[in-house]
This record gives structure tokens, C-alpha cells and sequence, in this order.
């Protein structure tokens, strides 16, 4: 459709008439496929919303209104189709003369045919044309001129056609392109980590009961990033049970919390557009709103220091946020010392519960998450040797984990591998 | 018109080098093999790389290169002397095109010249051949040169030479055209150009009547650039026919050279290895499900080249095995071993010869190797992690038919951890029908697999020699309980080793 409104522009600027007649029958054309097309496409659309615009849209194609411009335009590219004629290029002049099909016109044919035993087997692939640019030069036109003068009858037919059309394009259907538009970008975004194996599931909503369930939930912007490099994005299982409301994440660095925490964030937000989430299944509690709280970058306008303008933005946020909200932070406090840290979080902590909100905490104290029944603590791990995991489970505290394990985690024990090569 | 000298039913062409085979490549030193097939032409190593890399799993068509090879092996000064009028062919030209032209009416002219050119090498082809036949016995030479002799007559390169002449536009370009997108001439044919003398076609006389016609007017520099773009755009269909016809002359010269260099890469090397003192044989490919393996005096190419004389050869035995586990002294020849087997499946399933006296062997499919890294490259994840994350890589390519070579593998973690994983991982590829070598170091690991699994396994000893000296062969024998260290860190360090008392049961294995 955007192509269609582009070359209905060009068209209307184009000064040859010869030439913006034949681009006119190509968008009336064009137009016609593409609203055809997208009618074709619902007709197996299950969404309310979009049965209701199949029925319409089927309705509206059925009409003379929309049937007879594409008629008409496609009887008039046939006889255009059928113009042949011959050219004979001498210095700087160029004749045009009508063509006879009993003329053999194969010079290029016989010298592929005199060649044709060193071809090899299967033949090369032959280069695609060039496209050819819309507009015409003035030698270009001063041909399609001598055409025109061979030729006049159906170049007439064309220029009326053109005149009497109106109001091709139907401006319902050009809003129905803008709104079509948010779905398809999301989706086309989501396509190619789809096709990197990623899962994405369409999330099961509730505004009455709090909690959370979710399977390999990513952090999607993460995603996007690493899969066109290769990378690999580990997913992971997030749960807040009954009467659990605040998820304490803490462990080793670079283990991964802070993307769980942008996962976790993402996952509400999505949901509430009523787009597909990153990962396997979701139970979502919709949030009235969710609020942020992220290191800032040192911000030398503010003449404020930095823990109080942390406390600042806390306040901000508690101020706002209703039972049904959700609170996302990440390492807050931690400019100051450790036990001033603790007793603000703790604080906090009482604030939130009270609140009863549903919150994901990242930090780095694990008194924090055996202060309230509302907690509940998930750790970054890492293996024996000390690598990471990315993976974020629920418990206390870390163990180390065995050799047979460090091979189960590279699918190489022989249950996993045996399984592997039957593939 | 295609050589068929590498499969008896399709081309040859080398690859660009991708990072794929990166540890196979560097774990079996194959840049040794390949820099001795090429002695400094980056063609021929290319040609190496390719034919060394793409093992052929079909014993017929091993047998159909070395045929050839035994014919080039016969005939060296003819042989070489066949790959030097392809490589001028490819080279001269090289010269005309290296430039490639967008331009149609340039893009036609140096195709034209390209076709001219290649029109006198096929010429000297044709005589060299037609001399030298007679020498070649293997079917694939022979029917090169049948070929040719049919092919390329003095009659048929008199008629190429005299179409080339006709390509000749001075007297105007004769095309017939329809309407495409936006009413823009396309689809342009032409007829055979006029010659400015004699009556011309039917179309020529319409035209010369028609009174259709324009001038361009010449005041504006835009008008001429368009009426070269215009004649430009109806002789692309020329330029495209000349242009594809001498791409396919080229690729014919090309796929001589390419398919002769990888026999001249042979020879070269041949001439290499014969003066260094290793034996060459032919060996007998035999297909994968026999599971064939038997050498006698078996070398290794590649570290010879690179010392520049033969190390000791190995005879083995080893029909009807999947696993075969290589303990014992550390410098007894375990990764040489390791790596000869390697080696020598690369180059017979290229259809090269062997550095053996004798050798039959079924064909692997591909061949991969997991070798313990001297130094830890990826600072980021730890050692065991890295041998995990490459052996996982290494899974993912393998299929059944394959054979991997494993070299210390494992030996990053204590030794039941390292015994355990590579146990697993043994047993699981094993049974599922990939062939492994396995030297190691991991004594748990090799007794278990002795108690496991005895049947179709082989257990290779490097043996301590006399005095402690090494003779560099493997013997048939138990997992040895320890790598015997200490002699060599006697040796080295001309002290004995203080170790601690081995309490193991096995131990008296020793």
C-alpha cells in the first residue's frame, strides 16, 4: 500500500502522458492486489475485528465501484502488451518502423548456441535485469512518441481511461493500512528471533488475580540484539505464587539479574498492549502501571547527590504506585554504605508489602529477602568453574554443581548426546 | 566440454576458506600437506584445501582420481606441461577482465576480446592433446582428450573466429522491442548487424523506408549521454550473449587448471615426501560399514614435512573396531599416531596417495577432532567449559559414519570428573556409529571402557623403550595406569620425580 501511494505521487508529477498512463493502470492494478490480497488473508482470521473487516471488505469488492478500474485497466495493458516494433540505431538517429513476427531477430541466440558446448552443467545462473527506473529520458520519450504516432488507437483508449477514473483509493481502507501497520511491525520484529528458535506465547491476562507465572521469559531488546549475532539468549522461569508479591533477585554479577529485570518489566508492559510476550507461557497480572527504578548515569545538572536523588525518584514511585501497580528496581542504594543500604531497603521493603504490589527487586543484600513472608529470592548461578549461566533460579543460596552436570548443561551426558545424534 | 577429472559426473571447484575446519585444520598441521602441494602458489593450495577437506565417501570415484593419478604420476613433464597452457589461458584472460566493465558496449568489447583470445588457446589445446593422448591409460584422461579431439575441430574454431568478426556494429544495430513498465522500449532483439553492403533483411529495407524517425539534436550534453545509455541498454543482450559465452570458455580453461592443479599438487608433494624418505602407496578405499582399518609402516606427513625427515611408522590392525584408545608414555607417539590416522583418511578420501607401505581403510564420513588446547584463548569461560563448548560444536556436526580424533581430551578437570565425561561421551558416539580415537591420559576412563566395552575396541601402548628410550611405535595392550612422567621429567630434568605413592588397584598393571 505504501508503494501504491508513492507511485500515485510520482504519477501525478509525471509530464509525458504516455508514460504516466501506463504507471496509472499499474497502481489502479496494484491497488486492486492488494486490497484482493488482504481480504484473501482474513478469510481464515478468527479475531472478532478482523471478521467483522472480512465481511466488509468482501462486501465492498463485489461492487462495480471497485470491480470495473481493474477491468478495464487490464484490457488496456494486454493491447499495450501486444505493441511490437523495430528500431534501427545509426549514428544519432533512430527510426522506428512496425514488426513483422516472420523476422528472425536471434543474433544473441546464435552466439550462446556457438559457445553452447562449453556450457556447463547445470547452466550458470543469469543476471537478473536491471530494474528499470520509473521515469523515462527525453530519448526514451521521443521513441514512445514515434510508438504513439505507430500505434494510436490504443494510446487514445488510455488517456481517456485515465481521465474519467476518480477516487481510486478508498479512504477506509487506507485507515485500516495505519492500524494493520502496528500489528505487522511487532510481529516482523518478533520473525526472525522466532525463526532463531526463540519462544513467544500469547500471555493469559487477569486484573482480578495477582501472581505471576512465566516459562523462558527473555529480555526482548537483548534479544535483539544478540540473535543476528549469533549470541544466545537464555530464558528463564519466573513465578510469583500465592500471597508472594515481591521477587528479590540477587547473586553473582553479570549473572544475568538485571536482564531479568528488563525481562520482567517488558513482560507486563507487552502484555497490556495485547502483544505476543517473549516466552513459553506467561499468567500475567495487568498492572495499572508500571514504575522504574534504574541506575542513572551521573546526572551533573542536578545539584542534588546522588542518594538523595535516588531517595527522591523512590518516593516518586511509592507515591504513585497503587495495590495493582508493578515496580521494577535495579541496585538502588548502593551508593551508600551497606548498613545504611539495609535499613533504607528494609524500609522500602515495609512500604511496598504493606502496599501489597507486585514488585521485582534487584540487590545485593540477602538479609533483604528473609525480612517479609512476601518475599521470595531467586539467585544468578553460576557452574564449579565459575562460569555463568545466565540462568536465575528460585532458592537461598548457591551450590556447586558436578562434573555430570557441567555436561548435562552442553547437552553432552549420553542420554542427551545419543538423543542428539539420532537426530 | 567439462574435464571430469576429479568425479567421473560433476565439477570441481575449489572453496573459499571458511572458518569451519579452523581446529581440524590446525589440530592435524594439514597447512604443512597443503603449502607442499602448492610450493608457493596460492591457487594450488586452495585447490589442496578444497579436495582435502571435502573427504569423498564413495570408494568408485577415490578409485577414479587415482587412476588419474597414477597416469600424471607416469607422465609428469606432459601432465604439468597440460596445466600450464590452462593456467595461461586463465591468466591472459585475466589480464582483459580483471576490470570488470558495467558499461554494456565496453563489457561487450572486452568479451569479444576475451572470446578472440581464448578462440587461439583452444587451437593449441587441441594440437596438444592430439599429440599426447596416446600417453594417458586412465578413463577419465582418456576422455578428455576424446573429447577435445570431437569437440574442438579446426572446422568449428575456423567458424567461431569468423561469427566473433560479424559482432561488429559500425553500420547501425538492427532490434525489434516492446513495451514493459511505464511504456519504457524493452525486450530488445537484435538481428545480425548490417554490413554495409548488399541489400540487407526484410526489416532493414522497412526501416530504411519508415519515416518514423528522430535526431538527436547534440545541444545538450544530457541528450548524447542518453542516446549512449539507449544503445547501451539494446546491445546488453549482445554484450550479455558474448559475456556469458566467454564466461563458460573461461570456466572450462578454469576447471582444467583447478582440476590438474590438484594433481600437480600431488605431484609436487609425491616429489617432496619421496626425498624426505616416506613411503607412498595407493591405498584401497572400502566402504564405510566394514569398518576396515589396517597400515603397515603408517606415517605421518605433515610434522615430517615440517622437520623435513620421516618419523617411525606404526603398522596397525584394526578391522572391525569403533573405539580405539591410545594410552602410555608421554612423547611415544600418541598424537603422531593420532594424527597419521587422520592425516591419511584426508588424503585418501581426496584420492591421493598415503605416507604408508600399505593401506586399506573404510571411508569416514566427515573427520573432526577435539585436541586439549595448550593455552586458554578464551579468558572469559574456564578451561572445562571451553573443551564442553567445542565438543558440543563438535556433536552438533557429527553424524554416524564420522570419525573423531580425541587428544587429551578432558584433562582440564580432576581425573574421575574428566573419566566420567569422557566416558559418556564415548559410549554415547560409538553407539550411535561414529568411529573414535581417543588418546588420553584418563586412567579411569580407559579401564572403563576395557571392562564396558572389550568387543570392537582396540587398545594401543605407547611403549616405554629400553633405557628409556622411545622407539615411537605403538604396541597392542591394556591402558597403562600412569603417562610415565617421571621418566620424562628424569630425562629433562636429570632428577628422578618424587611421586607420591599410587594407591590405586590398577597399579600393578604397570
Amino acid at each position: 500500500m505504501a508503494r501504491t501511494l508513492r507511485r500515485q505521487g510520482a504519477v501525478e508529477r509525471m509530464k509525458h502522458p504516455p508514460q504516466a498512463g501506463r504507471w496509472f493502470l499499474e497502481i489502479v492494478l496494484e491497488y486492486e492486489t492488494t486490497v484482493l490480497q488482504l481480504l484473501d488473508a482474513l478469510r481464515t482470521a478468527t479475531a472478532p475485528g478482523l471478521r467483522t473487516l472480512h465481511d466488509d471488505l468482501s462486501e465492498h469488492t463485489a461492487t462495480p465501484r471497485f470491480t470495473e478500474p481493474g477491468e478495464r485497466a487490464r484490457r488496456l495493458r494486454d493491447r499495450l502488451g501486444q505493441v511490437h516494433y523495430d528500431l534501427m540505431l545509426r549514428g544519432d538517429k533512430i527510426t522506428v518502423a512496425g514488426h513483422d513476427p516472420a523476422d528472425r531477430f536471434d543474433f544473441a541466440e546464435r552466439i550462446l548456441t556457438a559457445f553452447d558446448r562449453f556450457r556447463p552443467d547445470p547452466p550458470p545462473d543469469r543476471p537478473d535485469e536491471p530494474p528499470t527506473d520509473m521515469g523515462l529520458d527525453t530519448l526514451e520519450a521521443a521513441v514512445l512518441d514515434l510508438v504513439v504516432e505507430l500505434h494510436p488507437r490504443v494510446f487514445d483508449d488510455l488517456a481517456a481511461f485515465r481521465a474519467a477514473a476518480h477516487d481510486l483509493i478508498d479512504d477506509q481502507i487506507l485507515q485500516i493500512d495505519r492500524e494493520l501497520r502496528f500489528y505487522l511491525g511487532y510481529l516482523r520484529f518478533l520473525a526472525p528471533l522466532r525463526e532463531a528458535g526463540l519462544p513467544f506465547c500469547r500471555p493469559e491476562v487477569t486484573t482480578t488475580d495477582k501472581g505471576l507465572l512465566a516459562r523462558e521469559v527473555f529480555d526482548l531488546a537483548l534479544a535483539a540484539t544478540l540473535t543476528p549475532a549469533g549470541g544466545r539468549v537464555v530464558g528463564n522461569d519466573v513465578d510469583l505464587r500465592d500471597g508472594e508479591r515481591i521477587l528479590l533477585v540477587s547473586g553473582p554479577n553479570q549473572g544475568g539479574k538485571t536482564t531479568l529485570s528488563r525481562a520482567f518489566g517488558q513482560l507486563h508492559h507487552l502484555a497490556a498492549l495485547g502483544c505476543p510476550v517473549p516466552g513459553r507461557q506467561a499468567r500475567i497480572f495487568l498492572p495499572d502501571r508500571i514504575l522504574t527504578h534504574y541506575p542513572r548515569t551521573e546526572n551533573l545538572a542536578t545539584l542534588t547527590g546522588e542518594l538523595e536523588d535516588e531517595l527522591l525518584r523512590m518516593r516518586r514511585i511509592l507515591d504513585q504506585a497503587t495495590p495493582d501497580s508493578v515496580i521494577v528496581l535495579n541496585e538502588i542504594f548502593s551508593s551508600t554504605t551497606g548498613e545504611d543500604a539495609l535499613a533504607l531497603s528494609t524500609a522500602v521493603l515495609t512500604r511496598l508489602s504493606r502496599l501489597d504490589t507486585q514488585c521485582l527487586w534487584v540487590g545485593f543484600l540477602d538479609e533483604l529477602s528473609r525480612l517479609d513472608p512476601k518475599t521470595v529470592s531467586m539467585v544468578s548461578t553460576v557452574t564449579g568453574d565459575g562460569t555463568r549461566t545466565y540462568k536465575l533460579l528460585r532458592r537461598p543460596a548457591d551450590g556447586h554443581a558436578h562434573a555430570i552436570a557441567i555436561a548435562e548443561k552442553h547437552r553432552l551426558t549420553y542420554t542427551q548426546l545419543t538423543a542428539r545424534m539420532g537426530r | 566440454m567439462r574435464p571430469r577429472l576429479m568425479f567421473p559426473d560433476a565439477d570441481f571447484s575449489p572453496a573459499a576458506p571458511d572458518t569451519t575446519h579452523h581446529d581440524l585444520i590446525e589440530d592435524l598441521e594439514l597447512h604443512e600437506l597443503w603449502d607442499a602441494m602448492a610450493r608457493g602458489d596460492g591457487r594450488l593450495h586452495l585447490i589442496a584445501r578444497t579436495a582435502t577437506l571435502t573427504p569423498l565417501t564413495d570408494p568408485a570415484t577415490i578409485t577414479h582420481r587415482q587412476d588419474v593419478l597414477t597416469d600424471c604420476l607416469r607422465n609428469t613433464t606432459t601432465a604439468r606441461a597440460l596445466y600450464d597452457l590452462a593456467d595461461q589461458a586463465v591468466t591472459a584472460d585475466r589480464q582483459i577482465t580483471r576490470v570488470g566493465a558495467r558499461n554494456p558496449e565496453v563489457l561487450l568489447n572486452q568479451s569479444l576480446r576475451a572470446l578472440e583470445l581464448f578462440c587461439g588457446h583452444l587451437r593449441r589445446l587441441s594440437a596438444f592433446t592430439a599429440e599426447h593422448a596416446h600417453a594417458f591409460g586412465s578413463a577419465a584422461l582418456t576422455r578428455l582428450c576424446r573429447l577435445i579431439r570431437e569437440q574442438l575441430t579446426g572446422e568449428y574454431l575456423g567458424e567461431l573466429e569468423t561469427l566473433l568478426r560479424r559482432i561488429d556494429f559500425d553500420h547501425g544495430i538492427i532490434a525489434t522491442a516492446h513495451l514493459g513498465e511505464g511504456n519504457k522500449s524493452v525486450g530488445f532483439r537484435l538481428q545480425e548487424p548490417p554490413s554495409g553492403k548488399g541489400r540487407g533483411s526484410a526489416a532493414h529495407r522497412r526501416l530504411k523506408r519508415s519515416g518514423l524517425s528522430c535526431t538527436i539534436r547534440g545541444r545538450y550534453e544530457a541528450d548524447w549521454r542518453a542516446l549512449t545509455s539507449f544503445r547501451g541498454r539494446v546491445l546488453q543482450v549482445i554484450a550479455d550473449a558474448a559475456t556469458e559465452s566467454a564466461g563458460n570458455v573461461r570456466g572450462f580453461f578454469t576447471a582444467l587448471r583447478d582440476e590438474l592443479g590438484f594433481y600437480i599438487g600431488c605431484l609436487n608433494l609425491a616429489e617432496t615426501l619421496t626425498e624426505s624418505g616416506l613411503p607412498i602407496c595407493l591405498p584401497t578405499p572400502r566402504p564405510s560399514a566394514e569398518r576396515a582399518l589396517t597400515a603397515q609402516d603408517l606415517h605421518e606427513p605433515c610434522l615430517a614435512l615440517r622437520r623435513g625427515g620421516p618419523n617411525a611408522g606404526n603398522d596397525i590392525t584394526a578391522d572391525a573396531t569403533d573405539l580405539i584408545v591410545i594410552t602410555g608414555a608421554n612423547g611415544g607417539g600418541k598424537t603422531t599416531f593420532l594424527r597419521s590416522v587422520g592425516v591419511a583418511h584426508l588424503m585418501m578420501q581426496s584420492g591421493m596417495f598415503v605416507t604408508a607401505h600399505a593401506l586399506t581403510a573404510s571411508v569416514t564420513g566427515r573427520l573432526h577432532t577435539h585436541f586439549r588446547r595448550e593455552e586458554d584463548h578464551t579468558m572469559a569461560s574456564g578451561k572445562l567449559e571451553e573443551e564442553l563448548i567445542r565438543m558440543s560444536a563438535v556433536a552438533d556436526a557429527l553424524h554416524p559414519g564420522d570419525l573423531l580424533l580425541c587428544n587429551e581430551s578432558f584433562t582440564s578437570t580432576n581425573e574421575r570428573e574428566g573419566s566420567t565425561i569422557a566416558a559418556e561421551i564415548v559410549q554415547a558416539l560409538t553407539d550411535s556409529g561414529v568411529r573414535v580415537l581417543f588418546v588420553t591420559h584418563l586412567h579411569d576412563f580407559a579401564r572403563r571402557m576395557l571392562t564396558e566395552r572389550p568387543a570392537r575396541s582396540l587398545f594401543l601402548l605407547a611403549a616405554r623403550g629400553e633405557n628409556g628410550q622411545r622407539p615411537f611405535r605403538l604396541t597392542p595392550g591394556v591402558p597403562s595406569p600412569t603417562a610415565h612422567a617421571a621418566d620424562l621429567y628424569a630425562r629433562i630434568f636429570g632428577e628422578p620425580l618424587d611421586r607420591p605413592a599410587d594407591d590405586r588397584p590398577d597399579d600393578r598393571q604397570a
